[in-house]
């Protein structure tokens, strides 16, 4: 069903260097992974990925994953509708902004988180005052999580929401809905699988997260090592274990891509480029 | 489960709901865009508004449903002021969905996610029906828009024609106190848009509702009231039947152009008397060039009767004529130049209109039944017959159609003397008195010598020749037997028998027509040319000197190869609303010293033929009396469905089958010769008409 039935010959469409490059291009991107999957010592993976440490670091990754997810879905669908829907002075500057920690580096997202949120910044001093402090706790680990994978729920949720287009809510409007009813039955549902496919990929982003974390929240096993700072931690003293837990994290995204292709959830982000919805 | 009362209940009570409608008033002030608009709209009436692109009118819809804010408006609907922005005092306006007002779109924008029911539930849930309720109602509507059983279908699943009846419903279930429909046809397809528009009409009745459109079909299914507005400014308003039938403003006119031949199967009645016989034809076309089919057949006439009427009139011996009517068994098509005035009078003598007694009246005076006058009986009149004189105070037996004797003046019927009967007797007796006169015909009483037997432009027919001979009238004046330059045109054609050569047809335009213009009365010349100017000019050239009308086939269209086109400039050339003969052309053309008229038809034989039955055959039947200028119509069902483009008269050709309906015959293509053979209706669809059901009435034209 996602696969045409026809197929097209390369030097009809594409010329043949361009292919050639194209295949150097997949190779890049695949033969690193087949090379480590080569390296699995696969006999032993699952002792390997079974120690307490690395259960720990699994456990923690997946919820906190997880709870981002959830918060990234909170947050970023009314974001969207307001960017999609509304325009105001510095709407542009706003989207910009909000879609910054897509390009910024995952290091300096964790030192502005802790500037933030730390025991002297201007949010963490006075939380840590009220024994709320998040420095180096869980809840800095989802925080971190979830400032990196929320502009992949708001462009998601966005697109779909510019390409539905206002009709259906004027529609509601002059059926005498109020906006709260029009949010709720018309507008949400609309857009609902671009959501879901923003929120599947705003968990695998959270669920590789490593630099924003391990500046943000620290390392300390149960509470904050997530898996990519565990492997990380490995790779000097245990590299079998580092490769055997970095190939639980290759299935992981496998899940996720094959998940959000066959739910079409990516419609939202496909059709705002410009691509028919049902490819 | 009678579970309609709850929030059906609720509707009805409340002020205007759907049922009931509410009176709308609208004002609007944009100087940017030019607009400066005032509108009513009556409780429950439906008003078109019409205009021409950009006009405003969509900015008005917008502004009523709150979408738009221009720099002045003023909406009140019943006694509510939605809108009263820019008016001096403090500013008031209530958003979409506290108005009241339903929008339906020329795009239905359905909930795509939703079901069809729950598309139409939305307006009753948003209200706080309850879910049951808001279901029953929901399928109520359903139900009043033919889309029941479309119910539990996903809405992204309708075609056009669907979505856009589920999208009425829903309209209508959020009980709008005003409608506002948006070109609700203009995005669904003709046929879908024919049963629409039928859903439409019905619920829309008693609604208060504006809708915007540009297909005169609307109008006449929907409006109460129309307003015209042009560049931003009303320019027309008033009941829409008014201003179909008189339309003031250019857009309307132009809009009714297209549709007008919707009422005419062809040409009207005899129009007056035309002066200016050579005249150029009224050719002032519709601005899209299609000139709607009475107009361009009132332009025929207007040229080509006063031509035909020409002409001296020629002397005709009846006798003759009766001769060669027996020896040819046809009675040759004439119509009388002048009177036919009688030589004798009719009757040529008093003669009697019944059997019975001739007397003289004065004798009868004193008669009563108690005493009855007896005359003697005198000889016997047979017809044929001519009597002596009746002496005073004698009765003479007198048959019927005899000559009265000299002497008597009034007839007794036999039944009414004594004996009543013609019984071998000598005395007759009469019981009554008798007026001067009665059940006597008196010589000239009929026509006098010198009287007008037969009035000119007669044809003669069986009776009217009967008439002449028993005025003793010997010859008469026939108008001359107009005689017709056929010019079939065309490099491809060959005179019918002729061999053919390659890529080379028979002239069946020549052979239809020129029997259709002898039926019709004509003596026909035909004749075959080339796409070539000269060769036209040539024909031309050596046309009889009598010829009163030329008929071209072919080289009408803006191909290349235009040959009448091109010979023929100064002639008008444009497209008649009608499918097939679209392409006509219209003008005169100088033979010799004498200009005499062109009438010039596409080359496909069936259009060719149906423009000569549209506009050419009445003219050239009142002129020769040949036939009668009206072919017999009549109205029957279609056994087939059909289409037809909207815009255009469609004449197609079928038969009666043997259960009485129409049957179509060939397609609407205008090449089909066999099929037009096949024959014997024209059928009329006429324009705003895209589809026509098995079963719907059709009016015809027997043309055999």
């Amino acid at each position: 069903m996602r696969r045409s039935p026809v197929t097209t010959p390369v030097g009809d469409v594409v010329p043949g260097w361009v292919a050639a490059v194209a295949v150097a291009g997949a190779a890049a991107v695949v033969v690193p992974v087949l090379v480590l999957a080569l390296q699995a010592d696969w006999p032993d993976l699952p002792a390997l990925v079974t120690g307490a440490a690395a259960l720990d670091a699994l456990g923690l990754s997946l919820w906190t994953a997880v709870a981002s997810t959830l918060v990234c879905v909170v947050l970023g669908v009314p974001l969207a509708l307001v960017l999609a829907r509304t325009s105001f002075p510095g709407h542009a500057a706003v989207r910009a902004v909000v879609l910054l920690p897509l390009v910024l580096p995952p290091v300096v997202s964790g030192l502005a988180l802790l500037a933030t949120f730390g025991r002297r910044g201007p949010v963490g001093g006075p939380l840590d005052d009220l024994g709320l402090g998040v420095a180096f706790t869980t809840t800095a680990v989802v925080i971190a999580h979830t400032y990196v994978s929320l502009p992949f729920l708001v462009l998601s949720v966005e697109g779909a929401l510019r390409v539905a287009g206002a009709r259906g809510e004027l529609a509601a409007a002059t059926l005498g809905a109020s906006a709260n009813r029009t949010f709720w039955v018309v507008t949400l549902p609309a857009v609902a699988p671009a959501l879901a496919g923003g929120a599947l990929l705003a968990f695998a982003r959270s669920l590789g997260e490593f630099g924003a974390t391990l500046t943000f929240a620290g390392s300390l096993q149960g509470v904050t090592r997530t898996l990519p700072v565990e492997i990380y931690l490995l790779r000097e003293t245990d590299p079998d274990a580092a490769v055997a837990l970095s190939m639980l994290l290759v299935v992981a995204a496998l899940v996720v891509v094959t998940a959000v292709h066959s739910t079409g959830g990516t419609r939202g982000l496909r059709a705002a480029l410009g691509r028919p919805p049902r490819a | 489960m009678p579970e309609d009362a709850p929030y059906a209940g609720r509707m009805a009570t409340q002020d205007g709901a759907a049922t009931g409608g509410a009176r709308l008033e609208v004002t609007l002030t944009d100087p940017p865009r030019g607009l400066d608009v005032s509108i009513e709209v009556r409780p429950g009436r439906t008003l078109a508004l019409l205009g021409p692109n950009g006009a405003g009118k969509s900015t008005v819809l917008r502004t009523v449903a709150g979408l738009h804010a221009p720099g002045r408006a003023r909406v009140v609907v019943g006694d509510t002021v939605l809108s009263d922005v820019g008016n001096g005092g403090r500013a008031s306006w209530s958003p979409p969905r506290k108005r009241a007002v339903g929008l339906l779109d020329q795009q239905p924008d359905l909930f795509g996610h939703l079901t069809v029911r729950g598309n139409v539930m939305f307006g009753p849930r948003a209200a706080g029906a309850s879910r049951r309720a808001a279901r029953t109602f929901a399928d109520h509507l359903l139900d009043a828009v033919g889309a029941r059983d479309l119910a539990r279908r996903r809405a992204r699943a309708l075609s056009g024609g669907q979505a856009q009846r589920v999208a009425l419903a829903r309209a209508l279930a959020a009980s709008p106190r005003v409608l506002l429909l948006d070109e609700p046809l203009a995005a669904v397809d003709a046929p879908s848009a024919r049963e629409l528009r039928e859903v439409l009409r019905r619920v829309l009745d008693g609604v208060t509702a504006v809708v915007v459109t540009h297909d005169v079909a609307d109008v006449r299914a929907l409006a109460d009231d129309v307003v015209v507005l042009e560049g931003g400014r009303v320019v027309e308003h008033g009941p829409a039947d008014e201003l179909l039938a008189a339309p003031r403003s250019a857009f309307l006119k132009d809009l009714l152009e297209h549709d007008d031949g919707a009422d005419d199967l062809g040409p009207a009645p005899h129009p007056a008397p035309r002066s200016a016989p050579h005249s150029a034809p009224r050719s002032a076309p519709s601005q899209d060039g299609r000139r709607p089919v009475a107009r361009h057949a009132e332009a025929v006439e207007a040229l080509v009767a006063p031509a035909l009427a020409g002409g001296a009139p020629q002397a005709v011996r009846v006798a003759e004529l009766l001769a060669r009517a027996a020896g040819e068994a046809a009675l040759p098509a004439r119509v009388l130049a002048r009177d036919a005035r009688a030589a004798v009078a009719l009757p040529g003598f008093d003669n009697s209109q019944m059997d019975g007694y001739a007397v003289r009246a004065a004798d009868l005076a004193g008669a009563t039944p108690d005493a009855p006058v007896a005359l003697p009986v005198a000889a016997p009149v047979p017809a044929g017959t001519s009597p002596p004189p009746l002496r005073a105070g004698t009765a003479a037996p007198v048959m019927t159609g005899a000559p009265l004797p000299d002497g008597a003046d009034a007839v007794v019927r036999v039944e009414d003397a004594d004996p009543p009967s013609f019984s071998p007797t000598d005395v007759v007796r009469f019981t009554a008195p008798v007026p001067s006169g009665t059940y006597v015909r008196r010589a000239g009483s009929d026509v006098a010598p010198g009287g007008v037997v037969v009035p000119a432009g007669t044809p003669l027919g069986p009776p009217q020749l009967g008439a002449l001979v028993a005025a003793g009238v010997p010859e008469v004046a026939v108008a001359p037997v107009p005689h017709v330059l056929l010019v079939s045109t065309g490099s491809e054609l060959v005179p019918a028998s002729e061999p053919l050569g390659a890529a080379q047809v028979h002239d069946a335009n020549g052979a239809t027509l020129a029997a259709a213009l002898a039926q019709a009365g004509a003596r026909v010349t035909p004749r075959v040319v080339p796409d070539a100017p000269d060769a036209l000019r040539a024909v031309l050239a050596d046309a009889p000197p009598d010829v009163a009308l030329v008929v071209t086939t072919g080289g009408v269209s803006a191909g290349a190869y235009e040959v009448v086109r091109q010979t023929f400039e100064e002639a008008w050339f444009g497209h008649v609303a009608v499918q097939p003969g679209g392409p006509q052309g219209l003008g005169t053309v100088s033979l010799g010293p004498r200009r005499v008229p062109l009438v010039a038809f596409p080359g496909n034989p069936v259009s060719a033929y149906v423009s000569f039955e549209l506009f050419l055959r009445p003219v050239l039947a009142r002129a020769t009396g040949a036939v009668p200028a009206r072919r017999p119509t009549g109205r029957a069902r279609l056994a087939e469905p059909l289409d037809s483009p909207p815009a255009l008269h469609q004449v197609r050709r079928g038969v009666l089958d043997d259960a009485g309906r129409v049957r179509l015959v060939g397609g609407p293509g205008s090449h089909l010769v066999s099929h037009l053979a096949a024959a014997g209706l024209l059928v009329h669809v006429p324009p705003g008409v895209a589809r026509l059901e098995r079963g719907d009435d059709v009016d015809y034209w027997e043309i055999r």
